[in-house]
């Protein structure tokens, strides 16, 4: 390096000066620009679900004894004043069922098809302009549907079997809600839907004591949504205020009494011969506690969901119809 | 300024001391922005679909044993810690807590039964006792036994069993005589592929044979019996003069670890109301107490902590309190 390489102290200051104020404008951009909620998927229409409850009707509940799954649930409506009572013409109805696993129906951890074909033909019956079954399962929707014949009978009842995908889902938050917050929900297969019906089996649950029609609700979450199995009482709760079906109905014909959800041996299930349909989700299930011989108190979320304004533990006031189906 | 003196000065060494100024600068921003990065809102990140089969090969893969009469129905799924809930789900935390190390899971049908197939899960949990816990936690009532391994049974359409760290489940969608002989089939295929030491665990051989009402042996988690402190303890059921009660048994690091123990336990019930009574029991160190009408004994042999849960009667307590500690070897060495 000579001597006329090196620079003056006013050329060198004028340097500095330069680079600090590129220094200064580069972090400067990067605090102007920075997202504080990081990059957020494209915003659906639906942020918040409708209320899909009966409106000028009182809350109903029907608890039908027999081994029939098709029968009990043709007598349920019947004593309930018929489905058209629930679906009228031109209705767009949604099913969401619990096809959470690849099992076989008779294994009881998913949705009996028999019972989904045949609510999906009462609905056409009554008019229905349309009939869809979805769920989420995270676990290869495709399979889980097909195996557990879920899908076949959808479809040959004449409903359309909506799979998961990622445009269905949007961030959503339940008011007031601790857990369901900007959370991705399945909501795409609401839209247009006028009535939705909860189906879901009765099942033990090794984290929240038993799986019913509440917790089916949790199929719509989407995301890596197992953490909320750390708290699985409080997420019920606010799926029961999340969604307000138009009826629910609670397959207890073959209960899964223990090694819950998933099961696996027919030595987990018992006959309990009882199919419970009903507008007050948390009365339903409440009615299917007592299949599973399961008290209140091992099962908190049912009085939680009750102290959210989902409905009733008690049952009885409802005065519910009791029948035996042939 | 002379530009021809070379001696350092100021002037020479501001740049630097700019240049190492800026560049600390820019570092502290790129950490900055690294740390963010990585703290993502929770439903951001939730966003993501993942599907299964992204865990690294397991020591499973090679679950392409053969087995005749048999097609693979499906490519292997595999899981970890982080999405076995996606396979399971409200399952997993089961597993989680026992020490969980994967899943893969496969179905098979019998060549003469397509249309069936038989599920297989094989998880590889920390260690053998982990796998036994498990197995132990999930066993069915009706159960009938099978030799394939030394803990495995059998259901009308299942076959479940623990093989050293692997905890197996055989599930087949029917009852249907070729799908059960295919569950076994697959049972011994995998067993004598994967070979596992033969290494004992000793609490399963203590607990005495004597007034057991079954061979059920459960190894559960915390909390055990309500207490966060009782963790990875054996329980077995007995029955006296028709009473029924549960003795449980767990080896520890050392004796004084499981005095230790003991009296924590022994405080967790105090604090919940119950009160020491004095029995004559030939058994050193023991302390039975009373809470909400039932009667609790804990006390240790060796590295072993022992007691009974939720005793009725002082008398049948005492026999199968004596019962248990003569079992326990004073070495401390397993049976």
């Amino acid at each position: 390096m000579g001597p006329e390489d090196l620079i003056s102290r006013r050329n060198f200051l004028a340097r500095a000066l330069k680079a600090g104020l590129t220094g200064t404008l580069v972090a400067g951009g990067g605090i102007l620009f920075y997202d504080p909620d990081g990059p957020m998927p494209p915003v659906v229409q639906a942020v918040s679900l409708p209320d899909f409850s009966i409106s000028g009707i009182k809350k109903q509940l029907c608890i039908v004894h027999g081994p029939d799954r098709k029968k009990s649930l043709r007598s349920a409506f019947q004593a309930l004043g018929g489905m058209e009572s629930f679906i009228r013409p031109k209705d767009r109805v949604l099913i969401k069922v619990n096809a959470a696993f690849a099992t076989p129906p008779q294994l009881g951890a998913t949705t009996h098809p028999e019972l989904v074909s045949e609510t999906v033909r009462m609905c056409i019956e009554s008019g229905a302009a349309y009939v869809a079954v979805t769920d989420n399962p995270i676990n290869d929707p495709q399979s889980c549907f097909e195996l557990t014949g879920i899908g076949p009978a959808a479809r040959q009842a004449g409903a359309r079997v909506i799979l998961p995908d990622p445009d269905a889902f949007a961030p959503l938050t339940v008011p007031n809600a601790r857990l369901i917050r900007n959370w991705p929900v399945m909501v795409g297969p609401f839209e247009g839907i006028t009535r939705v019906i909860g189906m879901a089996p009765v099942k033990d649950h090794h984290r929240s004591g038993a799986s019913m029609t509440l917790k089916n609700w949790y199929g719509l979450l989407g995301g890596r949504r197992n953490i909320f199995h750390q708290d699985i009482h409080t997420i019920i709760q606010e799926l029961s205020i999340m969604i307000r079906p138009s009826l629910v109905i609670l397959d207890g014909v073959a209960a899964m009494v223990q090694n819950g959800p998933t099961g696996g041996s027919f030595s987990d299930l018992r006959r309990t011969d009882t199919l419970i349909v009903g507008t007050d989700p948390v009365a339903v299930d409440a009615v299917g506690a007592s299949l599973l011989q399961r008290s209140l108190d091992q099962l908190p979320f049912l009085e939680k969901a009750e102290a959210a304004g989902a409905g009733t533990v008690n049952y009885e006031s409802l005065n519910p119809i009791r029948i035996t189906a042939g | 300024m002379d530009p021809l003196d070379l001696k350092p000065s100021r002037a020479v060494n501001s740049p630097m001391i700019a240049g190492i100024a800026v560049l600390t600068a820019l570092a502290v921003l790129g950490v900055w922005i690294g740390y963010r990065q990585l703290h993502f809102n929770p439903a951001v990140s939730a966003m993501r679909i993942e599907l299964p089969g992204t865990v690294p090969a397991l020591q499973t893969d090679s679950l392409i044993f053969r087995i005749p009469e048999m097609l693979v129905a499906a490519t292997p799924e595999r899981y970890d810690a982080a999405n076995l809930s996606d396979k399971i789900n409200g399952k997993a935390e089961l597993y989680l807590a026992a020490g969980f190390k994967s899943l893969t899971a496969r179905r098979f049908s019998p060549i003469q039964l397509p249309d069936q197939w038989v599920e297989a899960f094989f998880y590889e949990m920390r260690d053998a006792s982990a796998a036994f816990s498990v197995y132990s936690m999930q066993r069915r009532e009706d159960a009938a036994p099978l030799n394939v391994t030394r803990f495995s049974y059998e259901t009308s359409n299942a076959l479940f069993m623990a093989h050293g760290v692997y905890y197996v489940e055989l599930i087949a969608s029917d009852v249907q005589p070729p799908l059960q002989e295919a569950a076994r089939n697959l049972a011994r295929a995998f067993v004598a592929s994967y070979r596992v030491s033969e290494k004992q665990i000793t609490e399963t051989e203590i607990f005495p044979d004597a007034y057991r009402t079954s061979d059920e042996i459960k190894l559960l988690s915390a909390p055990v019996f309500g207490c966060e402190c009782l963790d990875r303890i054996y329980t077995a059921f007995y029955e006296i003069q028709g009473d029924r009660m549960t003795a449980f048994l767990a080896r520890q690091d050392s004796a004084e670890s499981a005095r230790n123990l003991a009296l924590q336990y022994r405080e967790f019930l105090m604090r919940f109301g119950a009160r020491e009574l004095e029995l004559n029991l030939d058994v050193p160190g023991v302390h039975v107490l009373k809470i909400f009408d039932v009667l609790e004994a804990v006390f240790t042999r060796g590295p072993y902590l022992a007691g009974v849960h939720e005793a009725s009667n002082e008398d049948r307590l005492k026999i199968l309190v004596r019962t248990l500690y003569q079992g326990i070897p004073e070495t401390g060495n397993g049976a």
